[in-house]
């Protein structure tokens, strides 16, 4: 501030004389004006309509710098700041959303004024009751109850708090209601952060002869008139806002040159809050009381004892157990219930397929049911050590890798969690290509398609680029990949965008095309046939292109680092559809294109990328298989991930960790069946329809909550999962 | 002899809300009973009751004097107790006649429909209470008032005389809230009982013989058009005082924000909606556009939005040509719209009600820096404007698909005059909602134009053009057929416009 300051002071509705944040504040500016030898100009606000025009008054009367309390005004202050850059506002009790370097916000530790009053509380409830009065649930109101719950735990662990919030911090009335109800509900310590209201409040209380607690300023003051109301003597104390203190800061601030934008904090540590002196309680006050008090005190200040309030007044912890129980448990128990119920339908079917069971069932009805029981354990033992092995054999892999440090057995135990891993990475690819879709109402029924177009284009660079090292080599093989399945997807983008033609036909279409495309390359003589093989294969790519195996020395586990790939993607669609401007608007593309239109968003442009994304992460499926497994390209190459993968979005709600949860359990789902079929000798087409079975009954939930009597809950916001015809 | 119908003592709860707390009603036979209230009132739950859809916790219903359990639209039916649903439940690609059977065929030789046996008797109730329609027209070809007709026809093709209609006008045009007058007036002197629920007052003190005000749930009085006033009636339902009209200062124009030269813009079906329309709005004035629904005014502000282009003719705002441009460009020049249909075109329903108070500035700072949303800011701008706008809802990440439609509303209008705003082109803003909102969201219009905002406002409801307007544009088959000042301007005069006819003064 390089020009002499001029500081107007611009109350924000109430009077001067408020006994509250306007008289503070003044008392404040005006310290520091005759300090500092400042011109003051004060305009006082009658009604909230003139309180704009009065900010512009002080600046017309060349005021560069304007104090005033934001609590209920901060965002039309800031709104007006934008327009006069070179006046600085100081907002007491406001934190500025923007970040403008003309505005200072004045922020106090509620909860650490709070949190003394609960400890002070605490310690003097006998009925091991006490009440808290609250006006409206701004921040700092929040902060004070929050804080002073704390408190009163931390020192009285059996006392209870009561609330009442009245809803207003004017209203008498309602103060006097509230701090009745809590008397007689036997709250014996009362304190009240709502303004005139609660001041209201805890002169009732007082009259009722509790123990009471002012807020923001020294009650024996205002609202007590330095003792001489009646019920003075019960007022224990307050839990103060030095408002006088912040704003003689800052402008000292300001006529030092250091003012900045942003917000000033005040709290124990630089004494900008702090509990009122105990005036007439002192006596009351026992000396064992005050010395926890003074120890809490310097806790806090020191940041040995934590408040445990976040910043705008939440409950931390209350926060956290919010986060958790947002998820919508009903949902995922609802996922559980539907692989169960798969497996014992499923367990009818291989019981219903064994020979041996229909033989047993010649000799009686129970030698058929335990020959079916039997049956049933034994494809299904098989099955789970198909898919996560063989405990036992793990376990002295481990102990001989221990003591010898030889890991071939332990590496042939645990082969089945990683074929299991192995077989989940593309699907996890391909889930993720399809959800991203469905985010954005599009149905890319094409994965497979772009599976294979992502495994031509990464072949070529496999085995064509050659005398690169492995690190240019890998990254480009794998970006081919990814951009041929993106640019095979978005054709289909750009002509739904361009003419509305369905992405559901057009990608199928894309898929035939794609089929016959590696037809043609792959024959034999084909443009990118393996010279001199009878084969209809592509030459192997060199090992520059490879991704590294996970266990080098043990070939035969295929276990690559796609894997790593894939959880890469997983956090990188995640972040990108919940916490960037790009996911925003796809989402609300995806959610309803009219009002994304309305809002300025090019509907084209995110079907377009949406559909360009997704087959790029379709494309990396179909490099992982080349790259990480076959290291060639055959031209059966057909799969049936691109249409597994419209499952595993289904099944995992189109959410990237959703995804990869459903993906996993379908890589293990193959992984197990192969065993099955080798040791149980059941069908491994037995996958397909424990496959088939989740799906229809994540897809028809009401057959589960019949099943298993669940009630349906209340309705919640829909899943888009496509749309219709036509242009949008 | 006992009334038609009596409810007694109906209470409903759900989760967290006494919906109807100890409700009483009577209706009797040939009176138009309206249920008043705003939205959230208990209005629609207390009929959802009566037609068999929620069961009561508490309290019973009587019909003709006998006590009576509705399990079900069935049973609801079969008591004689019929319902128009605000959203009408037709099948756009049948005919009248095929709807009205649908669920109540009536065969000829065993296999056939007779669709003649029933266009006869469609014809027979169209001519005995006044509902003109046609048997064999195409559902979809017929406008919403006659579709309208279609469902009161339905109910009585299905013999009720107890007939429940859940805000019927909403979807009409005056003229059509007239013709549904005379009917209803028609069907209630013939003996049959009519439920008439609305929010509006006027509707109400025209067309009920008795009024019941509800108010969060519970019953606040009954009374007769002869025994009270709409301001009464007012703040009965909102449970205190309320302007109905409101109070502006003269307004005091400006340089001019928008100008409209010779624009033609075509429709969906590509034929002329707009047809070589001129005006200019200036800061601190309000345009009103008044018109009957379906006069172009749609497509006349999709083109000054950039949602649609036009076909001729220049739209400046400040001064520079945006004529045919992108919606974000537009809105980046200080353009705020409060779009007609708010869930189509306003909000994503499905998104948190901080998501969409942001919807068209996440892009910008502070929401966003290098393309990362910043979450916190974001939630807690959405706190500051949910308690500045009152927008009422259980948190700001609540779907705003399950907030009540003034606060949907509400949603946009936070967000629309959050930003520097230099004209702000408003569609049906208070369409659909209670006397609270329409009231809250007037005063901030007005305070907007006092602002210095240049202000379009398109309505079909003639008394809030008349209102809020300082020159009233009369919209009548795409042309602008005159441009009055609102202080100088009579309803009469407007009305002739809408319809088309100008007369020389």
């Amino acid at each position: 501030m390089q020009e002499r300051l001029r500081v107007g002071f611009v109350t924000d509705g109430g009077r001067i004389d408020d006994g509250s944040f306007n008289q503070y504040a003044y008392e404040g500016t005006m310290r520091a004006a005759q300090e500092h030898g400042l011109a003051v100009e004060l305009i006082e606000t009658r009604s909230p309509a003139e309180y704009e025009s009065n900010i512009r008054l002080a600046i017309e009367r060349g005021c560069n710098l304007v104090v005033t309390v934001g609590s209920t005004t901060g965002t039309t202050v800031e709104r007006m700041a934008a327009r006069y850059p070179k006046v600085h506002f100081v907002l007491v009790d406001y934190e500025p959303i923007q970040e403008s370097r003309n505005v200072t916000g004045l922020v106090f530790a509620e909860d650490q004024a709070g949190f003394l009053a609960g400890a002070l509380a605490g310690l003097m409830t006998e009925q091991n009751v006490v009440g808290f009065v609250g006006g409206v649930d701004v921040p700092p109101v929040l902060k004070f109850q929050r804080g002073f719950e704390h408190g009163v735990a931390f020192t009285n662990r059996r006392a209870k708090v009561l609330t009442v919030y009245t809803n207003s911090f004017t209203d008498e009335q309602k103060g006097r209601e509230a701090a009745g109800e809590l008397v007689n509900q036997g709250a014996d310590v009362l304190f009240a952060a709502a303004g005139g209201c609660g001041s209201a409040a805890i002169r009732a209380a007082a009259a009722r002869g509790v123990w009471v607690i002012g807020s923001d300023q020294d009650h024996w003051e205002t609202t007590f008139r330095k003792g001489e109301e009646p019920g003075a003597d019960r007022l224990l104390t307050s839990a103060v806002k030095r408002v006088d203190r912040a704003v003689y800061e800052a402008l000292s601030l300001a006529v030092a040159g250091k003012l900045h934008g942003g917000s000033l904090r005040f709290d124990l540590h630089n004494d900008g809050i702090g509990l009122a002196p105990y005036h007439a309680a002192d006596v009351s006050v026992p000396s064992e009381v005050r010395g926890k008090v003074l120890e809490v005190t310097e806790g806090l200040g020191t940041g040995r004892i934590r408040t445990r309030v976040g910043p705008k007044g939440e409950d931390l912890e209350r926060r956290l157990l919010a986060r958790v129980t947002a998820w919508n448990w009903q949902s995922v128990a609802m996922i559980f219930l539907a692989i169960f119920t798969a497996l014992v339908v499923g367990a009818l079917f291989i019981a219903a397929f064994d020979p041996d069971v229909w033989a047993a069932f010649g000799e009686g009805i129970g030698a058929g049911l335990v020959a079916a029981g039997a049956s049933i354990v034994k494809a299904y033992g098989a099955f789970f050590e198909g898919a996560f092995g063989n405990p036992a054999r793990i376990f002295t892999g481990l102990q001989i890798w221990l003591t010898t440090g030889d890991s071939t057995r332990l590496l042939r135990a645990i082969y089945p969690i990683t074929e299991g891993l192995r077989l989940a990475t593309p699907y996890i690819f391909a889930g993720l290509a399809v959800a991203l879709g469905f985010r954005c109402g599009l149905f890319n029924i094409g994965a497979e398609g772009q599976y294979f177009i992502g495994g031509l284009a990464s072949v070529y660079v496999g085995y064509a680029v050659k005398g690169l090292p492995w690190f240019i080599h890998l990254p480009l093989a794998l970006a081919a990949g990814m951009l041929g399945g993106a640019l095979w997807a978005s054709i289909a983008g750009f002509l739904k965008a361009r003419t509305g033609a369905h992405e559901v036909i057009n990608t199928i279409m894309l898929n035939y095309i794609s089929y016959r495309l590696a037809d043609y390359l792959l024959q034999v003589g084909g443009p990118m046939a393996r010279p001199g093989d009878s084969r209809p294969v592509s030459p192997e790519i060199l090992p520059t292109a490879y991704l590294p195996q996970f266990f080098p020395n043990d070939l035969s586990i295929r276990l690559n680092t796609g894997l790593l790939l894939a959880l890469l993607a997983v956090w990188f669609v995640y972040w990108l559809l919940f916490k960037t401007t790009v996911g925003f608007e796809i989402r609300a593309v995806g959610a309803n294109p009219r009002a994304a239109r309305t809002a300025g968003i090019s509907v084209a442009r995110n079907i377009v990328l949406a559909m360009a994304l997704s087959g790029g992460l379709a494309g990396l499926a179909g490099a992982h298989d080349i790259l990480g497994v076959l290291h060639f390209m055959p031209n059966a190459f057909f799969s049936g991930y691109g249409f597994d993968s419209i499952a595993l979005a289904l099944l995992g709600k189109s959410h990237p960790v959703g995804v990869l949860l459903a993906a996993l359990l379908f890589g293990f789902l193959r992984a197990g069946a192969q065993r099955m079929q080798g040791v149980a000798h059941v069908p491994i087409d037995i996958i397909s329809i424990l496959q088939a079975l989740i799906i229809i009954f994540i897809a028809a939930p009401e057959i589960i909550r019949f099943i298993y009597r669940i009630r349906a809950p209340k309705e919640t916001a829909e899943m888009v999962f496509t749309r219709g015809w036509g242009r949008v | 002899m006992p009334p038609v119908l009596e409810l007694r003592g109906i209470t409903k709860s759900f989760p967290g809300v006494l919906a109807n707390d100890h409700i009483n009603l009577t209706l009797e036979e040939g009176e138009v009973h309206a249920l008043l209230g705003e939205n959230g009132a208990g209005k629609t739950t207390l009929m959802n009751i009566l037609y068999g859809l929620y069961s009561p916790d508490e309290g019973e219903i009587f019909v003709r004097g006998r006590r009576v359990e509705i399990r079900g639209p069935g049973d609801a039916i079969a008591l004689g107790i019929g319902m128009v649903h605000q959203h009408f439940m037709l099948v756009p690609v049948l005919t009248v006649t095929e709807n009205v059977m649908l669920g109540v065929e009536s065969i000829k030789n065993g296999v056939f429909l007779d669709r003649a046996a029933a266009a006869r008797r469609i014809r027979e109730i169209s001519r005995q209470y006044g509902l003109h329609v046609d048997p064999d027209a195409l559902v979809k070809t017929l406008p919403v008032g006659v579709q309208q007709r279609v469902e009161i026809i339905k109910l009585l093709y299905r013999q009720a005389d107890i007939l429940i209609l859940d805000e019927p006008t909403a979807v009409l045009t005056p003229q059509e809230v007239e013709e549904l007058f005379k009917v209803i007036r028609s069907l209630a002197a013939q003996g049959k009982s009519v439920i008439f629920i609305t929010h509006k007052l006027k509707e109400v003190m025209a067309i009920a013989d008795r009024i019941t005000v509800l108010r969060n749930g519970r019953v606040v009085g009954t009374t007769t058009p002869s025994q009270t006033t709409e301001e009464q009636l007012a703040s009965m339902m909102v449970g205190r005082e309320v302007l109905l009209r409101v109070n502006k200062k003269p307004a005091t124009p400006g340089e001019t924000v928008l100008e409209v030269e010779n624009l033609e813009v075509l429709d969906d079906r590509g034929n002329p909606a707009v047809r070589g329309v001129s005006f200019e709005v200036r800061a601190g004035e309000v345009l009103g556009i008044a018109g009957v629904q379906g006069n172009g005014q749609t497509e006349l502000v999709q083109a000054l939005t950039g949602l649609r282009h036009p076909l001729a003719g220049r739209v400046r705002i400040l001064g520079t040509e945006v004529t045919g441009a992108p919606p974000r460009h537009i809105l980046e020049r200080g353009v705020a719209h409060v779009p007609e249909d708010r869930q189509q075109d306003g909000l994503v329903l499905s998104f948190p009600v901080a998501d969409n108070l942001v919807l068209n500035t996440y892009y910008l700072p502070p929401f966003a820096r290098a393309g990362t949303l910043q979450q916190e800011v974001i939630f807690t701008v959405a706190e500051q404007r949910a308690r500045e706008f009152d927008i009422r809802t259980p948190s700001i990440l609540t779907p705003v698909a399950n907030l009540s439609g003034g606060n949907q509303q509400k949603v946009i209008v936070a967000r629309e005059f959050s930003r520097p705003i230099r004209l702000l082109i408003a569609s049906q803003p208070t369409r659909g909602l209670d006397v609270g909102s329409i009231e809250y969201i007037h005063q901030r219009i007005i305070a907007k134009r006092d602002e210095g905002c240049a202000v379009l406002l398109v309505s079909p409801e003639l008394d809030e053009v008349m209102s809020l307007s300082d020159r009233i544009a009369v919209m009548y088959e795409g042309r602008i057929m005159d441009i009055l000042p609102a202080d100088q301007a009579t309803r009469e005069e407007i009305g002739l416009l809408m319809a088309g006819v100008k007369r020389n003064r």
